[in-house]
């Protein structure tokens, strides 16, 4: 614990230990302002599990099914390790979230913090990306009529489509190549990038600082009252996931058939909006939307001060915006439950 | 003189001991779930005996490809009584296949060649291929194929 | 750090410590929460439970009856089996040969559905070997006796087929399409005569499809057809201790271990059926000749030994000797042995005698159970009487003498003594000349008598019997 001992004649020397000890806001201490630590312990423990699950998985088609099932019912603890994984990629989505719909509804991005949004946007999409190319690893029918149906979505893509649809599936066709490609993304390239990420917005919230919270005055160190806090967290999270792994223990659907489309598919739940919107709208709109929209989402800072200062009550309309976003979401995942 | 009463360094020393204590006790068991996943354990190798038919299913000086969950065997029938190889030749696991003829085993990739008794007698293959017990219970004919 | 007040550092201090006790205390639910996991691996995952083995033929069978729904519980069972980890499956036991007489098509196989030792003989050589020659294997050959008469015809013949045969096992009978008689089947009698000449069938005992080593060594089991008024030996072995500590220690008997480690004495305490007649100990073997330690029969008028007694004596004293003492095994078996020799001396052999006379007399008609005194000597000796012998073998004190002995002398004294007497008063003074009638004319002596006042008077005060 450095003190620093400012006399009338020194400058102060600011080190690195004095960026990371900078004030936090004593608001950071209530529970809407601590959602993002969440999915940061949950990148942790998948990281953990997931290199401790390439121990025993095989990254081809007829071999990967096979030791997926090895793993959940053969291994010792294997079901448990495989059901940590499982629950925290659906708990990391969740409360990535929630942590998305806070930042939103209180306008944290605001000037001069729009860069903390548009690197917590990437960080989202990446994240997407890995549990999309997560679950194709199982390879049942689920991962397979999902890499089917979204590289042929992207390959609808006008100039990029194509080559992109090549790139991911290392071929024409959905094959083996698909799925040793798919790996590599989710094992080295994805997580390398989703790390730094991570670091960077981590690092640019920090510099950046917070947005101003009425009515938080005090500060609290970074260690060890935040730190403690996290640990903390961390530690009830692991015993969360271990209570739902131990109920919950995880299962396996049926092999990925090639012959014939299964009628029940569908992806996982955070997908499952996205699956609706583009199954009930018609072709070159549903994707052109999609992208339209996530172009708005990256960029909404901006928006934001624009209408700001046009006079819009811009936290109500967030607000607002937040409520349809969310209603629609759910239930575009209720209807694609229902149907 | 005034009596110290060092309550705060007494706090925050049973506090930090029940953490302490806590994360060993916590942390330890997890790495230990953790280390057993990674290491598996040398006793379960369980052998379930499957059961591949009569004897009569094999003609003498014949060898029989079968294909038990995932292990590709050879089953040959001589004089000395029914054997079970496992076809992945030595060398680089191509299947090998049996040459009646010859009375050899053969490997197409790179001609390598095992006699009867699963011997590497020429070609690149380093060792013999490996075997699995047959039993025989009551006329039936099973192999010992481990169950992992 | 912050430059805070002392205050301000104190309540963080706090805060701090507070947080520790939360990590602390997270940690010791996080590590019961882990040793919980510990727990269902090796309770309910048991790291690789034994995982059916299905051949590309036997998934055929599978997924169309499956996919149909027909008979999905058979295969539901199967899947629970020990078969089934090793890849004995659907065609393993119902596939046919050409020329089978109750062979048929079905689905591009050539199958039977009858199962018979035979096909199990297959892999199971010595247990259906050692079946064949046993009395279980025989038990369908009553067709000759007087007891197929009285079930066949004094009762009716759909009797037979449900009733007699539900135990002692029908003569299946094949009819021209290859299928099964429904007279004659379903039908998993103990001594079903097949159609390829086998006789019994093993499902009888280990149900299918499961096949369980557990259910067949349950009492049950056997006491499905050892039971009720002419038999009662599960009744019997309920009543007797070895019955009463079972029934108490269920859980500890560890009846699905394999042979050996399943030894008495050992590695569970409280005989069963399977224990004394079956199972092995460590000195014998498992046998499927269940008579092959018993050494009277029970079933007759009069109960004789068996061929080679002696040896099967001592298979069974042996079997005893894993839990008891010399001392116990020795004089029990006296008194057993002592038991049936009254039975035969004084009830038995001298009810037969008579019941031959007045045949040869021809004080009876040839047709059975068409008289009184016809029933009356059949339950002395077939209902009565055997209950008082299994009470004596089996140690169940109220079978040997409210239902055993008691009945026996009752119906002996009340019922068949004044049926013959009717008939031919010479015979029914043959039938007392044993010692044990004597007390009909004899009475009490003077001293029994005065001692038997005394008893009254003392322990009952004063009351005579029945007051």
């Amino acid at each position: 614990m450095q003190t620093q001992v400012t006399t009338a004649n020194e400058p102060e020397q600011k080190n690195w230990i004095d960026y990371i000890q900078k004030d936090l806001p004593e608001h950071l201490d209530w529970w809407p302002y601590t959602l993002g630590a969440i999915p940061l312990t949950l990148f942790g423990i998948l990281v953990a599990t997931g290199l401790m699950l390439t121990f025993y998985y095989v990254p081809a088609p007829e071999k990967a099914y096979e030791s997926v099932d090895q793993i959940t019912y053969g291994v010792y603890l294997g079901w448990f390790i495989r059901g940590l994984h499982k629950f925290s990629v659906d708990l990391m989505i969740l409360f990535v979230f929630f942590h998305v719909i806070r930042v939103f509804v209180t306008r944290a991005y605001r000037s001069p913090g729009e860069l903390k949004w548009v690197s917590g946007s990437v960080v989202l999409f990446v994240t997407l990306a890995m549990g999309f190319t997560g679950y194709s690893l199982v390879y049942d029918n689920v991962s397979y009529w999902g890499m089917t149906v979204v590289t042929n979505m992207l390959g609808t893509l006008p100039i990029v489509g194509t080559p992109l649809m090549y790139l991911l599936r290392g071929g024409e066709e959905v094959s083996g190549g698909t799925l040793l490609r798919l790996y590599d993304l989710h094992t080295k390239l994805l997580p390398a990038l989703l790390g730094g990420l991570v670091l960077g917005h981590v690092l640019v919230v920090r510099i950046l600082g917070f947005a101003e919270v009425k009515g938080s005055r005090g500060f609290h160190p970074f260690y060890p009252e935040h730190t403690m806090m996290m640990g903390a967290v961390a530690i009830g999270l692991l015993v969360l996931l271990t209570d739902l792994v131990m109920i919950f223990p995880p299962g396996l659907g049926p092999p990925a058939n090639p012959q014939e489309v299964a009628s029940d598919v569908s992806p996982p739940w955070y997908f499952s909006a996205a699956y609706m919107w583009i199954t009930l709208l018609p072709a070159p709109l549903s994707l052109w939307s999609l992208l339209g929209g996530a172009g708005v989402f990256v960029l909404y800072p901006f928006l934001d001060r624009l209408l700001l200062e046009r006079g819009w009550p811009m936290p109500v309309v967030n607000a607002l915006i937040g409520v349809v976003a969310v209603g629609v979401f759910a239930g575009l995942m209720l209807l694609d439950l229902w149907m | 003189m005034a009596i110290i009463h060092d309550d705060a360094g007494r706090r925050r020393f049973l506090s930090q001991a029940v953490m302490g204590f806590g994360l060993l006790f916590g942390m330890g068991t997890l790495a230990l779930r953790f280390a057993q996943f990674l290491v598996p354990s040398p006793k379960p190798r369980r052998y379930e005996a499957v059961l591949i038919g009569t004897e009569s299913k094999v003609p003498l000086g014949e060898a029989v490809p079968m294909d038990l969950g995932g292990h590709k065997i050879m089953v040959l029938r001589s004089d000395e009584g029914v054997v079970a190889f496992s076809r992945r030749c030595t060398d680089l696991g191509c299947l090998v296949s049996w040459n009646k003829e010859q009375g050899e085993f053969v490997c197409p990739c790179h001609q390598g060649r095992f006699d009867k008794n699963g011997k590497n007698i020429a070609g690149p293959p380093p060792r013999p291929l490996d075997r699995f017990d047959v039993v025989k219970r009551g006329g039936q004919l099973y192999v010992n194929i481990q169950n992992v | 750090m912050a430059d805070m007040g002392d205050e301000h550092r104190e309540s963080q201090n706090g805060k701090i410590n507070f947080t520790r006790y939360v990590i602390g205390g997270l940690c010791l639910v996080l590590f019961l929460a882990l040793t919980g996991v510990g727990y269902v691996q090796v309770e309910e995952r048991r790291g690789g439970g034994l995982r059916p083995f299905i051949s590309a033929e036997n998934k055929k069978c599978i997924d169309c009856h499956m996919a149909k729904d027909v008979a999905v519980g058979g295969i539901n069972d199967w899947k629970v089996s020990r078969h089934a980890p090793k890849g004995i499956g659907c065609i393993e036991c119902h596939r046919a040969e050409k020329g089978d007489v109750d062979a048929y098509a079905h689905e591009g196989a050539l199958i039977s559905t009858l199962v018979t030792p035979k096909d199990c003989m297959k892999c199971h050589d010595k247990e259906a070997k050692e079946f064949g020659k046993s009395h279980h294997a025989k038990a369908a050959q009553f067709t000759g006796s007087l007891d197929n008469f009285l079930g066949n015809v004094v009762e009716g013949p759909e009797v037979v087929t449900s009733g007699c045969a539900g135990c002692h096992g029908s003569i299946v009978k094949v009819m021209e399409n290859g299928k099964l008689h429904p007279a004659t089947w379903p039908n998993s009698g103990i001594g079903r005569v097949n159609p390829d000449g086998s006789k019994g069938t093993c499902a009888a005992c280990h149900a299918r499809h499961s096949f369980s080593i557990e259910q067949a060594r349950q009492p049950e089991s056997c006491g499905r057809c050892h039971m009720g008024p002419d038999h009662p030996q599960i009744e019997a072995y309920l009543e007797s201790k070895h019955g009463v500590l079972f029934t108490a220690n269920k859980e500890k008997m560890k009846l699905a271990n394999p042979s050996e480690k399943w030894q008495p004495g050992k590695d569970y305490l409280y005989p069963t059926c399977a224990t004394c007649h079956m199972s092995a100990t460590g000195a014998q073997e498992v046998t499927h000749d269940v008579g092959d330690r018993i050494s009277w029969t029970l079933r007759p008028v009069v109960s004789t030994r068996l061929e080679n007694f002696e040896d099967r004596r001592k298979a069974m004293k042996q079997v005893c000797s894993s839990c008891h003492s010399e001392q116990i095994v020795e004089r029990f078996f006296t008194q057993m042995d002592q038991g049936i020799t009254l039975y035969n001396d004084k009830f038995g052999k001298p009810a037969k005698t008579a019941m031959d006379k007045l045949l040869a007399m021809k004080k009876i008609t040839p047709t059975p159970y068409d008289e009184k005194i016809e029933w009356v000597f059949y339950e002395l000796w077939h209902h009565e009487g055997r209950r008082a012998r299994h009470g004596l073998s089996k140690m169940a004190p109220d079978y040997v003498h409210w239902q055993g002995f008691y009945e026996v002398a009752k119906s002996f004294y009340i019922k068949f003594l004044p049926l013959v007497r009717e008939l031919s008063p010479q015979v029914a003074e043959e039938l007392l000349r044993n010692e044990g009638h004597k007390w009909i004319e004899q009475g009490m002596t003077k001293e029994d008598i005065a001692q038997m006042l005394e008893f009254y008077d003392k322990e009952m005060q004063g009351k005579r019997g029945g007051g």
